[in-house]
């Protein structure tokens, strides 16, 4: 009979590695298969140990010789009472808080358990080198996760996904890891030591070295096959987190004393809070986040109000135990915000991170339409000044820093163009004129209108050859399409799964 | 959290994209064709009038005038007006009273080549920090001012902190400088903070100044 009479030979091989100390499960995944079942083995193992115990129809005596010792791998990681400890963790109770249909496990090994491992392969290799030529050995991670995979989904009720948004990390420790994985330093490569920046022990390192190591230099140091441990490692912390999920829409801001994120400001009084937390107050009870980062396209100054459509905004909402909102949940919270009467938030939706980049490349190259609120000096110029402004198309402008940002944004003179003007009269008022301008992104549009002491040329003073200010500044568009708008009449259930 | 994958695929999936799939005809996606329905409020109903009556230009509204007079001597008046912005951000101008606009003189140049090795032209600076300007204190000189009757005076900081610009128009027309006592700053300089108390303290305010 050869070597490679598989079925023969994977039963010797599994009963060296048992006589060896090892566990069902890490004998298994030496020669076990696709088909091999890790959640029960049970079976499994009977077929392996019939043929070659064949007197002994008791199979467990075979696991009785090596209970008193842990697995020499595996430091019973694999083993039901571990398995048992990490599904019983009263921690693990608050994971049925999220309402994600599924999970993911991982789990943290101790370095002595990777440096045990690899023993054991160099081991096995030199034992049984034609059974082990072109077999891959069922990683240490991979068995543990199919060994508990439909335990931790019973007692999540969720199923397992590998993409699932929802990870639970298990942590183990091993209280003989330093003493046995110490001997990691002797073996480190002396040219590599350098480009290792912090711990050349961390788990990392550990296995980055471990798959370049030379096997002659490896056994002068470590035992082969693994030493019997007198201790298994301790299953530790269980942790676990959602994905961040990101969410977009547009706002308005209806206030003149509004800054859109939390402002410690020094000289300026505001009296209510920012855009940011009026919509946040709405957001975090519907998704039960731990923590949310605002980003938008742009920002208005905090006396400016953004009408029309809005700007477009996206919230990084961080581990969230609720995902499942509907079309009509994101409806109500944009009512919600509605009713703060200062802020308005529309076209609210999940969108896929993959897509946020299209609101930070917008901010370059975007167009802005504005209505700006202008006192003149001379009433009697009043017409004058708007037929002087109606007959421009385009302007080109070169703005240096303003003065009201300059301690704050660095020395430069940017170009920037203002697309089109329009000016009217406005009825019963003989000083004001209402502007209408659309203009590049990064404009500064009352300096544009003031000329900032000279330093934006040309200026809307200089154009009419006279004072003209600004009162008031409303953003009426933002024009970037981003995120898409949402027809409101539209009132199904839209549901997404994380 | 440090998670250790057990498989190399990548997370996450992009499966559960709602953007890609927004399920069987929930979300029509559109784009600005419904946008005629938004209203714009009114921009004149979202003032007062009181704001309209109590409206400042801007060279008031956003700046404290001061004066600094201690360059003064008995023959030459030398003071310079000095603006802060609320971000304390300072605008050199010579003062009304300054000998060269009280005698009527006109400018034939101005000489930003303070010493052997300043030149206030050259100035070079880098980053939101303006990390490489000229630094200045009170008793620093700008620059000189040559008139058409050969009489010279020196243009003083009159605060700590550094410089970020010389007008570019004074640079042209020198006498810009005299005639435009609102564009026609010399210096903008960024106080240094840390002085920025003893930079007002030591300058007079306008009642102060006129009395
Ligand atoms: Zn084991």
């Amino acid at each position: 009979m050869t070597e490679t009479d598989s079925q023969d030979t994977k039963g010797i091989v599994f009963n060296f590695l048992i006589e060896l100390g090892c566990c069902k499960r890490c004998a298994l995944r030496f020669v076990g298969d696709s088909n091999t079942n890790y959640d029960n083995p049970t079976d499994d193992v009977k077929k392996l140990t019939r043929k070659d115990l064949g007197q002994n129809s008791n199979d467990e005596n075979v696991f009785k010789k090596s209970k008193p010792n842990p697995c020499i791998i595996c430091l019973d990681l694999l083993q039901d009472t571990t398995l048992q400890t990490m599904i019983l963790n009263p921690e693990l109770e608050k994971v049925l808080e999220y309402d994600s249909d599924t999970f993911v496990n991982y789990v943290s090994l101790p370095k002595a358990v990777l440096i045990r491992e690899h023993s054991m392969e160099i081991c096995v290799k030199e034992k049984f080198p034609q059974f082990f030529k072109d077999r891959n050995v069922i990683a240490l991670n991979r068995a543990w996760s199919l060994s508990i995979q439909n335990k931790l989904a019973q007692r999540l009720e969720k199923k397992y996904d590998k993409n699932s948004y929802l990870q639970i990390q298990f942590n183990t420790s091993y209280v003989l890891d330093k003493e046995e994985s110490l001997v990691m330093l002797l073996l480190e490569d002396k040219s590599r030591k350098h480009s290792i920046q912090h711990d050349p022990l961390s788990c990392k390192n550990v296995t980055s070295s471990l798959q370049t190591i030379n096997s002659e230099l490896f056994k002068q140091k470590v035992s082969i096959p693994p030493a019997t441990p007198t201790k298994a490692l301790d299953v530790e912390q269980v942790f676990y987190k959602h994905d961040h999920v990101f969410i977009a829409g547009r706002y308005c801001k209806y206030a003149r004393n509004m800054f859109q994120t939390p402002w410690s400001g020094d000289d300026i009084q505001v009296e209510i809070s920012s855009v940011q937390e009026k919509i946040f107050d709405h957001i975090e009870n519907s998704f039960s986040c731990s923590a949310m980062v605002f980003s938008s396209s742009g920002r208005e100054d905090f006396d400016v109000r953004t009408l029309g459509r809005g700007r477009p905004f996206f919230i990084k909402i961080c581990d969230p135990k609720r995902t499942k909102v509907s079309f009509e949940k994101f409806r109500q919270i944009e009512q919600a915000v509605k009713h703060t009467k200062v802020v308005e938030v529309r076209d609210l939706q999940f969108i896929d991170r993959r897509y946020l980049s299209n609101i930070k490349e917008g901010e370059q190259f975007k167009k802005k339409t504005y209505r700006a609120l202008c006192i003149v000096d001379k009433p009697e110029n009043l017409t004058a000044y708007i037929d002087k402004i109606n007959n421009i198309s385009a302007v080109t402008l070169q703005q240096k820093t303003p003065l009201r940002v300059y301690h704050r944004r660095s020395s430069d003179i940017r170009e920037r163009q203002i697309y089109s003007l329009k000016a009217k009269v406005i009825n019963g008022k003989k000083n004001l004129l209402e502007l209408d301008m659309i203009t590049q992104a990064g404009t500064y549009i009352k300096e544009f209108v003031h000329g900032d002491l000279g330093r934006t040329t040309p200026s809307l003073c200089e154009i009419v050859g006279g004072y003209i200010d600004i009162i008031a500044l409303d953003v009426l568009d933002i024009h970037l399409d981003f995120p898409p708008s949402i027809n409101h009449k539209v009132k199904n259930h839209q549901t997404v799964n994380y | 959290m440090e998670v250790e994958k057990e498989e190399s695929e990548e997370i996450p999936s992009t499966s559960s994209n709602p953007v890609e799939d927004p399920g069987p005809s929930q979300a029509r996606v559109e784009t600005e064709s419904d946008d005629e329905d938004i209203e714009i409020p009114s921009i004149l109903d979202s003032i007062t009038q009181q704001q309209i009556d109590e409206f400042r230009p801007f060279h008031e509204r956003y700046f404290e005038k001061k004066y600094c007079t201690r360059f003064t001597t008995d023959t030459v008046n030398l003071d310079t007006c000095v603006r802060i912005h609320t971000n304390k951000i300072s605008l050199i101008y010579l003062s009304e009273k300054h000998s060269v606009i009280q005698n009527q003189q006109r400018l034939q140049s101005i000489d930003f080549q303070v010493s052997k090795k300043v030149n206030r032209l050259k100035n070079a600076m880098f980053g939101k920090g303006k990390r490489g300007a000229q630094l200045l204190q009170p008793d620093s000189i700008l620059c000189h001012l040559e008139t058409v009757d050969g009489a010279r005076y020196p243009v003083h900081a009159c605060v700590y902190g550094k410089l970020l610009e010389i007008n570019s128009r004074v640079i042209k027309e020198p006498n810009f400088l005299l005639d435009d006592l609102n564009e026609g700053f010399l210096a903008i300089i960024l106080p240094d903070l840390r002085r920025h108390e003893e930079n007002v303290k030591s300058l007079k305010s306008v009642e102060e100044y006129n009395t």
